[in-house]
């Protein structure tokens, strides 16, 4: 009989720009914070799981952190899947307790984008991600691969400007609650739609953050409940899904990718289905992005996303509270940890920690990442376990 | 005294086995495809096994140059120097007669002129500091 996995600890820096910090800095306030939250010591971690990050491209970031904070795990790896990573962790540290080789495992994310890489952020991310011979000789960016899905989404099922537009203003909504997000001020569909064009069709504003921060979960053996101080958070479900690398790669019709299988494989092992989620985490790394993501995994019928949007349902109160940190576009992106601080609000909210965010009687949450240009999906379903 | 400043180059190509023959091909106003014998079916981007039967048994084939935007996007933010002078440019998806993607700038074409469907045809653009031709793509009517 296999162990079950329980959340035991979650944790976040502030995010923003955090002068004097640096990727291992932050990775020690996170790593810390997350396993004083569990109400254990660094001590009783016996397994670590790091993701990457571009501030500190090192071949090893899980041995540079431990030698770093002083601990010798039994058990010690890093994965590197983009934006994906985050929830993949948390999977895979799940499934080291389940087998039985681990009780407690330290996830461990942050980068210090702003601080670390200055001026030159945008060309250090763009020219890791498009193909070095057919696609980065025509300048392609980032935005630009979203924004050509996007592009063609917009034709084929009616999504408008407007529609990613109500996502970002929702986003900042939610961010204006959390006392850690790094852009607070609201804004309203106008102030998206005047803002900036960065790639067409998406503006500065459809557009995540880029930020310093940081996050940690940790994932313990669900025997191991009685030495844990908060209310433990199980994993129901998760999945992953993988199509493609470079976009011109993807299934091509641009309209479904691996979030759609991640989901599928999510919902089937937890035994529910989108409507039964109370409280939805997303990768929103554009606005367009979140929507889509949205529609392929079975939360709205095509097309049908931007109105939810409009119509105030992603709020806090809405019939599917999506974001309710702000998510990457208000929150913040700090390369692995945007998507970890998905997990780390999704536990807040069952845990009934999230204060003025707090949604009511949220049991069920579902949390996703990817990474890539909609290229690796990773889906978790988590409840509480009482 | 003032010195110009210099523009950086856009980034070369630099082939690797499997690509040689497309790019060298390309120096001659010639767009390639990969063509797997078993499958009988096109594949771009090359790769050294058929990503359907994952055998070698690949050969190229010579494309009409023919295709349509299947999406765009104008990118207002470029991703360096070497390609902020061009903003804002067209980047498409362009899917060819023959049944394969690829992606490109569309050349000698207003920005808000582009649109999804668009029939466009391949051009060879020649680029300094870069030993091959890039094919790039502009409209057909
Ligand atoms: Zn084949």
């Amino acid at each position: 009989m296999a162990k079950k996995a329980v959340i035991s600890g979650v944790y976040n820096t502030k995010v923003g720009v955090l002068e004097g910090s640096t990727c291992m800095s932050i990775h020690a306030e996170s790593g810390i914070g997350a396993v004083e939250d569990a109400g254990l010591k660094l001590g009783d971690i016996d397994g670590v799981l790091t993701a990457y990050a571009t501030t500190l491209p090192h071949i090893m970031l899980g041995s540079v952190f431990c030698e770093d904070v002083g601990i010798r795990p039994a058990h010690l790896s890093s994965i590197s899947m983009g934006g994906a990573t985050g929830t993949m962790l948390i999977q895979e540290a799940a499934a080291l307790v389940e087998a039985g080789y681990c009780q407690h495992v330290l996830c461990v994310t942050g980068d210090n984008r702003v601080t670390g890489h200055g001026s030159n952020v945008v060309s250090v991310i763009s020219s890791m991600v498009g193909h070095p011979e057919f696609e980065n000789p025509f300048g392609i960016t980032v935005p630009a691969s979203y924004a050509m899905v996007a592009q063609r989404y917009m034709h084929d099922y009616g999504l408008t400007n407007e529609h990613f537009a109500a996502a970002a203003v929702t986003c900042r909504k939610h961010a204006a609650l959390h006392p850690d997000a790094h852009m607070q001020k609201p804004i309203e569909i106008d102030d998206v739609l005047n803002s900036k064009m960065i790639a067409e069709p998406l503006h500065m504003l459809d557009c995540c953050l880029i930020s310093d921060g940081g996050g940690a979960v940790v994932v313990s053996a669900a025997d191991t409940v009685p030495d844990l101080r908060k209310k433990p958070i199980t994993i129901l479900g998760s999945g992953q899904g993988h199509t493609h690398e470079h976009i011109m790669m993807a299934p091509e019709t641009l309209d479904h990718f691996g979030c759609k299988f991640s989901a599928e494989a999510a919902f089937k092992k937890a035994g529910v289905t989108p409507q039964d989620i109370d409280v939805a985490e997303i990768y929103d790394c554009f606005t367009s992005t979140l929507l889509i993501q949205l529609e392929s995994m079975g939360f709205y019928e095509r097309g049908a996303s931007g109105e939810a949007a409009v119509n105030g349902e992603l709020e806090i109160g809405g019939a599917l509270p999506t974001n309710t940190h702000g998510g990457l576009l208000s929150f913040g992106s700090s390369g692995a940890a945007g998507g970890l601080w998905h997990v780390v609000e999704a536990v807040r909210q069952l845990r009934g920690e999230a204060g003025q965010r707090q949604v009511k009687d949220a049991e069920l949450a579902f949390a996703h990442n990817q990474g890539g240009i909609f290229s690796a999906h990773c889906s978790l379903v988590l409840g509480d376990a009482s | 005294m003032n010195t110009p400043v210099q523009k950086p180059n856009k980034p070369g190509i630099e082939p690797k086995p499997h690509t040689q023959a497309f790019w060298e091909a390309a120096n001659s106003d010639k767009l390639l495809y990969q063509y797997c014998l078993d499958c009988q079916k096109p594949q771009f981007v090359p790769s050294s096994v058929c990503r359907k039967c994952h055998q070698k048994n690949l050969d190229w084939r010579e494309s009409s140059g023919q295709g349509f935007v299947f999406t765009y996007s104008i990118i207002h933010r470029a991703p360096n120097a070497a390609f902020k002078d061009d903003t804002p440019y067209p980047i498409a998806m362009v899917d060819m007669a023959e049944g394969f993607r690829i992606t490109a700038n569309i050349l000698n074409c207003p920005p808000e002129r582009v649109y999804i469907g668009m029939p466009v045809r391949v051009v060879f653009e020649t680029r300094d500091g870069s030993d091959y031709k890039i094919p790039q793509v502009e409209p057909a009517e």
